[in-house]
């Protein structure tokens, strides 16, 4: 019996330990990580500003002060762009598992796959889930509609979300996402699911579950382009996140990224609720996205940037043709103490982890603008292993606790 | 904490502690076009009479509360999650308060059963008050449904080979929303997510219900609506007519529905799952006939002095499919393919011209193509979708008494002359068009059409919805029927109209 008692005592001990190691492969050791001195060629560099709490960032000849805001997480707010540096880490997963005098090398491709298709799917993690709003406003500024929205994501890059797959999708499925509207009424119940293959020139592939006939249909084509259900959003602005088919990727340059002060997304009471990291003062790959020939696209050409340190793409502009302005976005992230392991009112996911945090949209064809973001979020929830499948949509989960059931 | 904060934005209905309660108001209204006059038989005189239709076919007022509890995981039984659903639809239509007007003019005959589902007169069977009621039951990679609930099968839009677990309600059958025209039914439903795609599931449903329409109830003995619902089918008239004593003698019907025991119940059992690119259901059920079958108490119509209203039993078997063409020269690339078939055995249609029922075994096949048109040129594309569905009768059918043309079958539009015969083959086409419309998509135009091959009759139903505010949505749109007056859907050619409904969220 002694022996028995040992031995289970010795199996639960690896057991947790396996676990542990899997949860967090890397120590999470911000702020004790030193700014990297050099990103792209150039030298960068952090030191305090004249006023507290801010900073001077020099990077080549570009130079930028960092302000703290209300709507910063508690760390970044103090540690200021210091706080990029433990995405530099050796060790890291994807997809920060590129040294830092790499990473200015990598391809328009890589790059997009890595800052959104990677860094909202969470390969490090077995799923990410959170709950969301999306509020849209008219032209003039007064909230035309807000929905209430549920997700969860899986990626199998790191393997750890083979559960949710079967073993003879492992070499072909690369992602799974999956959607719910929690609100309102006359979306309410509508879902879907967004599978992404390991092949690139497959689009991914996406089902809508309407809840008038309680049926899951296929949705017909690549559907990338084209407007998220009853969003001002697009498939490529939500699952459909990684480098598309239809697309080519190129890098057009580098810059220290400035968040320009004067837009409402920069304004210290906007969104003051939703704490975030906002990627300023960080050197941003800038990504030149246009169609392929032969492809029509809603846009001609759309400049991305994606922060070096963080691997997170947060802001866009999309033009036409002529050159005009069709859309700006703008994106920040949560990272892991914002967020939970688990289950919502789980313990914070370790700082390194990401998700997106807010998203805001102006369109500027029709002046509609809409505002995206986080209230709950997390990773590693014990999902079914079918969680990315019809029943979880016909069950027309009201809350996230359901959702994750 | 955080949950509740969270559970607290579902901005439409109130939230506490796991319960979630939400009321809207719906209403629609039907107004026929055509002015017309109706002929009728009058079973108090045993006469036809000629009357205007007059306008007024519809307006169904109805609440629409939902409530749910998801109570927290500590009070679960043994670590199961489960939920409580509860639909409550109280309605009440005021078409048959305008007694001058339209269905008002009869509301002698229709307003027990199609006015209101609050006098208690409704038996709960097809517009129930407590519409669903189930309980979850969430044991890890099981999903289990108790109680009264929809369970949709098939991969088809309007056209019903697989999805037949839920009888209709066809009192308004121009009405698309699924939800509200399927009659719930208690069932114990139980899936098994053998695989992260495969889900096994097994369907018992303790009892049968018909599908219910215009025209089927029975009181005293004999059919009490006759023919005067707007929506009623031609062969229910006829047959009702002739039961109320059209031909000289009436026809008393016993209306017999089996009762609740596990030797009646439906049992059904379907595999789904995916291989790459390719989705795929198999499907069995063993149930009942989809619609109460009259059968003449000699054998033969033609001789007989009552009838008996009852099911048979059917065996249908049979699957459905998906499948995304990509990376294919245009314009196949993007395009979904989906089909589903089924084989029916031992259903009933009525043959010839006398219309004795008759053992059918029947194959129907759909085809269905889903494309979005115009994606390169328009920011919000056309959805498009085209289906083709047929129906064949493949067991020989040998019966001399079913009068002249044989190995025909009366259909829904039949009234006694061989243009409301089908043959062996019969079959269809529908196409849908939706495309929405600015920022939000809240703007939705669509258009529905379908044409039916060999009766050459037609329905087409253009529709502009809008959604003013996240609590309130309209909707108008138009069913046009053409084609000959014995055909499926060109009997509703008087039935054409103008419709509008109006939603609103209370909280």
């Amino acid at each position: 019996m002694q022996f028995l008692k040992v031995f289970w005592i010795t199996v639960v001990m690896l057991v947790g330990a396996a676990q542990a190691n899997a949860q967090a492969p890397v120590p999470s050791t911000n702020g004790d990580v030193a700014t990297p001195k050099m990103i792209a060629g150039k030298p960068y560099r952090i030191s305090p500003g004249k006023e507290p709490g801010t900073f001077v960032v020099t990077w080549g000849d570009q130079s930028m002060t960092w302000t703290p805001k209300p709507w910063m997480e508690d760390r970044y707010r103090t540690m200021g762009p210091a706080y990029y540096a433990q995405w530099t880490q050796p060790g890291m997963p994807a997809p920060w598992d590129v040294s830092m005098d790499q990473r200015s090398n990598l391809s328009g491709d890589d790059l997009v796959n890595r800052c959104y298709a990677e860094n909202e799917y969470a390969p490090y993690a077995r799923n990410y889930w959170d709950s969301l709003v999306v509020k849209i406003y008219r032209p003039d500024g007064s909230l035309r509609g807000e929905t209430e929205m549920l997700e969860a994501y899986s990626d199998m890059t790191l393997k750890k979300g083979y559960e949710y797959i079967s073993s003879a999708d492992q070499q072909k499925v690369l992602r799974k996402y999956i959607w719910d509207y929690a609100s309102p009424d006359e979306v309410k119940g509508e879902g879907g699911v967004t599978t992404t293959f390991v092949d690139p020139h497959l689009a991914p592939q996406d089902t809508l579950y309407l809840p008038s006939v309680r049926k899951v249909r296929r949705l017909a084509g690549a559907v990338s382009s084209q407007y998220f259900p009853g969003l001002i959003n697009r498939y490529e602005d939500v699952s459909h996140t990684n480098a598309l088919p239809e697309l080519n990727y190129k890098i057009v340059g580098f810059e220290l990224f400035n968040p320009d002060s004067t837009r409402p997304q920069s304004r210290p009471d906007y969104l003051p609720e939703i704490k975030r990291v906002d990627g300023a003062g960080d050197v941003a790959a800038i990504v030149e996205i246009t169609p392929k020939p032969g492809v029509s696209w809603w846009y001609s050409k759309r400049l991305y940037k994606c922060g070096l340190q963080e691997m997170n793409y947060f802001y866009d502009e999309a033009f036409d043709d002529n050159g005009k302005l069709l859309r700006r976005t703008e994106k920040s992230m949560m990272t892991g103490s914002r967020l939970h392991i688990g289950s919502p009112d789980g313990p914070p996911a370790p700082d390194w982890y990401q998700s997106w945090g807010v998203m805001s949209v102006q369109d500027f064809d029709t002046g509609f603008t809409s505002d995206a973001y986080v209230t709950v979020g997390g990773f590693d929830a014990d999902l079914p292993r079918a969680v990315f499948s019809d029943n979880t949509l016909y069950r027309e989960p009201k809350t996230l606790e359901e959702w994750l059931r | 904490m955080i949950l509740l904060a969270s559970g607290s934005t579902t901005f439409a209905c109130e939230d506490s502690d796991g319960f979630q309660a939400c009321l809207s108001y719906y209403t629609e209204n039907y107004f026929r076009l055509p002015q017309v006059n109706r002929t009728l038989f009058d079973t108090a005189t045993g006469t036809f009479f000629t009357k205007h239709a007059d306008g007024v076919m519809r307006q169904r007022n109805e609440l629409r509360l939902d409530l749910h509890y998801a109570p927290d995981p500590e009070k679960f039984t043994l670590g199961v999650p489960i939920e409580f659903n509860l639909r409550v639809r109280p309605y009440y239509d005021t078409a048959y308060d305008l007694t001058g007007w339209g269905q008002g003019q009869y509301r002698t005959y229709l307003a027990d059963d199609w006015q209101t589902n609050m006098n208690g007169r409704m038996n709960d069977q097809y517009d129930p008050l407590l519409r669903e009621y189930y309980v979850d039951v969430l044991p890890k990679n099981f999903f289990i449904r108790v109680g009264r609930q929809i369970i949709s099968w098939g991969k088809s839009d309007g056209v019903y080979m697989l999805d037949i677990l839920n009888p209709f309600n066809l009192s308004n059958p121009t009405n698309f929303d699924e939800q509200y025209n399927k009659i719930p039914i208690w069932a114990l439903n139980a899936n098994w997510t053998l695989t992260s795609t495969g889900t096994f599931q097994f369907v018992y449903e303790p009892k049968y219900l018909p599908y219910y329409y215009p025209g089927l109830p029975i009181k005293g003995g004999l059919p009490s609506e006759g023919g005067y619902h707007d929506f009623t089918y031609n062969v229910v008239a006829l047959f009702n007519n002739d039961e109320n004593g059209e031909f000289g003698a009436k026809s008393p019907v016993d209306y017999h529905q089996p009762s609740i025991r596990a030797s009646n119940g439906i049992y059904a059992a379907r595999w789904s799952d995916e291989v790459a690119n390719f989705h795929y259901t198999l499907n069995y059920v063993y149930g009942w006939t989809a619609f109460m079958i009259q059968f003449p108490n000699t054998g033969n119509f033609s001789t007989a002095t009552s009838v008996n209203e009852q099911p048979r039993r059917v065996h249908i078997a049979g699957g459905s499919f998906d499948y995304e063409f990509q990376d294919v020269p245009a314009p196949l690339d993007g395009t979904v393919l989906r089909g589903e078939t089924a084989l029916t055995v031992g259903d009933r249609y009525y043959e010839g011209l006398v219309g004795n029922p008759v053992n059918a075994d029947h194959w129907g096949l759909l085809l269905g193509v889903d494309k979005y048109l115009l994606s390169d040129e328009i920011a919000r594309p056309i959805f498009a979708s085209f289906q083709y569905w047929h129906d064949e009768v493949v067991n020989q059918i040998h019966c001399p008494t079913c009068g002249g043309d044989q190995h025909e079958f009366e259909s829904v539009g039949f009234y006694g002359s061989t243009s409301g015969m089908r043959g062996a083959y019969y079959s269809l086409l529908t196409m849908y068009f939706d495309k929405t419309w600015g920022a939000g998509d809240y703007l939705d135009t669509s258009l529905f059409a379908l044409w039916e091959f060999q009766f050459k009759d037609w329905w087409i139903q253009p529709q502009v919805a809008y959604v003013i505010n996240d609590k309130t949505k309209i909707a108008a749109g138009f069913n046009i029927f053409a084609g000959g007056p014995q055909t499926p859907y060109g009997q509703f050619t008087n039935e054409t109209n103008f419709y509008f409904n109006f939603t609103r969220v209370l909280f």
